[in-house]
């Protein structure tokens, strides 16, 4: 028992989002049991090693009206927070109220340079999107919930200082998706290693993975073995 | 701003009463494999929502009345999101973002003033970079009249839009340099014509504009198995440029210093090869 407590709290360490999202939610067993992998954690702490096999993004179906506005809400307020911080001297410069809403409806095509336009805006839609992707959308929820981030943004934000562009509109969900599709990729991979360092790795690539409640975790399986056919999970406390 | 909030308002309905209920976005039926959303790419070709991306080499023609001028090299990605319909056809939002390299390009009449012969106002050797990217809107069909098969799956796309050019001098000869001094040249600027004159820095650049047409013709595999779905594709791209914008580089907003009509009716041709997946 004291074994058990003890592969618990070190996998409660090590991976906290997964100790979170581990918690009872209705239709999750069913998806849990659909994206089981061969192997499984619960295997993997019976011989005391605390392996991890698998980890892997879980899609929620029970995602209300108001949780989804909630987290666009929570994206919202961040974009605020980033942009009167980052661009605070470009705001005290060229920003005002007038700019705010009379750029809301002028729409055009940015002269921004592509460092801007490409490796920034990449970022941000690639940060929306492994938002989205922690609070367990699928992959098209987070790509249209990050264009609507995007869209809240280049209309009620950054008009302080200049006008919606079409090629942000664009390109930040658009390669946000990608590059997101791509680092959730990889840092799943590495946080299915039994290595720490991958670990260490995993989650700077992801962050989001270690919010309270994150989609992401070391799943249970359906055993089948030469002596018989189960089914092994975790319970934790 | 009514405007704005209505398009806010509308951009959020239609994506939240999908996305409200998962098997509404992406239906059991339309979706064989399930758990393809914890892959990396796709299985299987189904209906609705798909998104593809790639990347591959690309040679771009830059044609202006007087010359036309092969790029020395060019990459490029392709993102796509599209709806296919009925097994029949995609609708899609998509881009190519495109770089590519000219050396030794040569600019003829840039004073547009004087004629060119014997090779006079002529000026080559300006190495530039070019990146550019076209949006569009498209429509996708299987090739009709052939026995598909999971290695032979061909495509046709027909797509039209709006692509943005930014060209860079990464270099201008001191020879030439001088030929500008000497012609006292300071704001005659056509396309490429568009030269440096006092405070013009490595980051300060020029920009055109204007609609894109053009077509994919490729193939995709593995659509009617189980394993990942990738596919090649040629693309040809005509942009018509409209005008040229000097642009200042600032540090967060650049500044447009001028605009002009593109008067050499320069143009670019793109062929873009592009390998790529289908993500989901």
């Amino acid at each position: 028992m004291n074994r058990i407590l003890a592969i618990t709290i070190l996998l409660s360490v090590l991976l906290p989002g997964a100790v979170w999202s581990m918690e009872p939610q209705a239709g999750q067993a069913a998806v849990q049991t659909r994206e089981a992998a061969p192997d499984n954690q619960a295997a993997a702490a019976e011989n005391g090693k605390g392996k991890r096999t698998a980890y892997r993004h879980v899609v929620r179906h029970d995602i209300g009206v108001g949780e989804r506005f909630l987290n666009l809400g929570i994206v919202y307020i961040g974009q605020w927070a980033y942009y009167l911080i980052v661009q605070r001297d470009t705001i005290m410069e060229v920003g005002s109220f007038k700019n705010w809403y009379t750029n809301m409806y002028q729409p055009h095509f940015d002269l921004d340079s592509y460092f801007y336009n490409i490796v920034m805006h990449s970022l941000a839609g690639m940060s929306y999107y492994l938002f989205y992707r922690s609070r367990g959308y699928s992959k098209l929820g987070a790509f249209l919930w990050g264009f609507v981030s995007q869209l809240l943004f280049e209309f009620t934000i950054e008009t302080i200082t200049e006008k919606p562009s079409f090629q942000d509109l664009f390109q930040t969900p658009m390669l946000g998706t990608l590059l997101g599709i791509t680092i959730e990729y990889i840092s799943n991979a590495l946080l299915g290693t039994n290595c720490k360092a991958a670990h260490v790795l995993g989650y700077i690539l992801n962050p989001f993975a270690l919010l309270p409640f994150s989609s992401y975790e070391v799943i249970s399986s359906p055993r089948v073995t030469t002596t018989g056919v189960g089914y092994s999970f975790a319970i934790r406390f | 701003m009514r405007k704005s909030i209505f398009i806010i308002l509308a951009a959020i309905l239609i994506v939240a009463p999908p996305v409200s209920g998962e098997e509404a976005a992406e239906p059991a039926a339309m979706n064989p494999t399930e758990e393809q959303d914890n892959l990396f790419a796709a299985r299987k070709w189904h209906g609705g929502p798909y998104f593809l991306a790639g990347i591959g080499p690309s040679e771009t023609v830059s044609i202006t009345n007087k010359i036309a001028t092969w790029s020395y090299a060019g990459c490029h990605l392709f993102l796509n999101l599209g709806y296919w319909a009925f097994d029949a056809f995609g609708i899609e939002l998509g881009g190519f973002i495109n770089y590519s390299y000219f050396e030794d390009l040569t600019v003829y009449d840039y004073t547009g003033l004087l004629p060119v012969i014997f090779g006079m106002n002529k000026i080559t050797g300006i190495d530039t970079h070019l990146w550019d990217s076209s949006f569009y809107l498209s429509t996708i069909v299987r090739l009709p009249f052939v026995n598909r098969t999971d290695l032979f799956n061909p495509i046709l796309r027909i797509l039209v839009g709006y692509g943005i050019s930014v060209y860079w001098i990464k270099h201008i000869p001191a020879s030439v340099a001088l030929q500008l001094s000497t012609a006292g040249y300071s704001a005659k600027l056509y396309w490429l014509n568009l030269l440096p004159d006092a405070g013009w820095s490595r980051r300060d650049r020029f920009q055109s504009d204007g609609p894109v047409f053009g077509f994919s013709i490729g193939n995709i595999f593995n659509a009617f198995n189980g394993r990942e779905v990738w596919y090649l594709q040629l693309t040809v791209l005509a942009k018509m440029y409209r005008e040229v914008i000097a642009v200042k580089d600032g540090l967060v907003l650049p500044t447009k210093i001028a605009n002009f009509d593109n008067i050499h009716n320069n143009h670019i041709v793109q062929l873009h090869l592009t390998a790529g997946i289908r993500f989901f």
